[in-house]
């Protein structure tokens, strides 16, 4: 956890500089930021916990547990294509934080998934995240907002997956293999 | 100071999550009557552990937006976006998405700020897409399971990605633009009369106008 704590720390430090230059320069402007920081901060926070609940309800070994993806691509892991549709339209609806994918992707492709199923689960995972990130979305940008960008992700996503298969397939590029720790 | 203006769809949005949940602990109590309540124990580490992890980048994430927002000025960035063109633009903020580093969850404050900038929703679309797809803290990880020619042609697939989102995004941008202005959290900031004076007096148009 502390490893993960690290970055916004460096960006913390960062941003108390820059908040101290502003004070140099401006106290008034300076005041208005913090206003709007804080106010920005109280408005999303509620939906962000309640999101993250949402989330932890979801993401544990009985719900949703880390190994179902391989349960339900099971079939069509090996089917080209369709592997990558499927990889596309079922890393959506994943739960959890974007690094989670990876060793779910390694073990996928080691039980005989295709790389273009695995590229396209990952890539669906990360560009959008339903259920929890869904609704801060929706709150900031609009339903509309988020409707085109799930649109998009679907067509982008699943050519980067067909890319993907195609490209390794002459290469007879394989991925290390790790075990999954659940 | 302006009433905030009453909209069904963020108000379901509001109240409908809190419902969602609760619907979830009732239907997880149902189906898991044997195993709930290490389930609900499970979850609440999970979600605890995220929230430790997660307000901290939040919460910086939003002070940072909250800066930009008083400095950065709204005619600068609409210049900047003129002058690199639409493939300009979206190789640009593709490539600084692919850059910043945190979760999505942080990255709605920024994009927010973004969008207040008058950076048109096209833009926007693209830099999510590349912020989301690759990041820095990820590329050690992705290296160890998958390897390093995966990590290089995911990266440049993110670029492509990033654009591609962009280019599909940018015959809707104007319908988007109104929307966002209407319905998202950004209709409920009205600037005030210093940043309304500071808008009048620049000579260049407001993100709507521009072709």
């Amino acid at each position: 956890m502390w490893n993960e704590l690290l970055p916004p720390l460096i960006i913390g430090i960062i941003v108390i500089i820059l908040y101290m230059i502003s004070l140099n320069k401006d106290k008034e402007k300076t005041k208005k930021a913090v206003k709007k920081s804080i106010k920005l901060f109280i408005i999303t926070l509620p939906i962000f916990v309640f999101a993250l609940i949402l989330m932890g309800l979801l993401l544990n070994d009985y719900v949703l547990p880390p190994t179902w993806i391989q349960s339900v691509l099971g079939p069509y892991q090996d089917s080209g294509l369709q592997g990558v549709f499927i990889g596309t339209m079922l890393g959506f609806p994943l739960p959890g934080p974007r690094y989670a994918i990876y060793p779910i992707a390694n073990a996928l492709y080691h039980s005989g998934a295709g790389l273009g199923t695995i590229g396209a689960l990952i890539c669906s995972q990360q560009i959008i995240d339903v259920p929890e990130g869904m609704f801060i979305e929706i709150k900031m940008m609009g339903t509309r907002f988020f409707a085109i960008r799930t649109m998009t992700a679907v067509i982008v996503v699943f050519m980067a997956g067909v890319i993907i298969e195609f490209l390794f397939l002459p290469t007879g590029f394989i991925p290390p293999n790790i075990p999954i720790v659940v | 100071m302006e009433k905030k203006k009453f909209s069904i769809g963020t108000f379901l949005l509001d109240i409908g999550l809190v419902f969602i949940v609760i619907a979830v602990i009732i239907i997880i109590i149902f189906v898991f009557p044997d195993n709930y309540v290490e389930i609900f124990a499970q979850s609440f580490s999970l979600t605890l552990e995220e929230l430790i992890t997660i307000i901290p980048i939040f919460l910086v994430a939003t002070f940072l937006a909250g800066l930009v927002d008083i400095w950065v000025d709204k005619g600068i960035v609409i210049r900047l976006f003129r002058k690199t063109g639409l493939w300009g633009g979206l190789i640009f903020i593709t490539v600084l998405g692919v850059i910043t580093p945190g979760p999505i969850f942080a990255m709605f404050p920024i994009v927010l700020v973004l969008k207040r900038k008058g950076v048109e929703a096209h833009f926007i679309v693209a830099f999510i897409a590349g912020q989301t797809m690759m990041g820095p803290m990820r590329i050690p990880l992705e290296i160890y399971y998958l390897g390093i020619s995966f990590l290089i042609v995911r990266a440049i697939l993110a670029i492509l990605m990033g654009i591609v989102s962009g280019l599909i995004t940018y015959p809707f941008s104007k319908w988007l633009d109104k929307d966002i202005e209407k319905h998202g959290i950004i209709a409920e900031k009205k600037p005030d009369s210093s940043e309304e004076e500071a808008l009048n007096s620049q000579t260049v148009p407001k993100s709507n106008n521009i072709e």
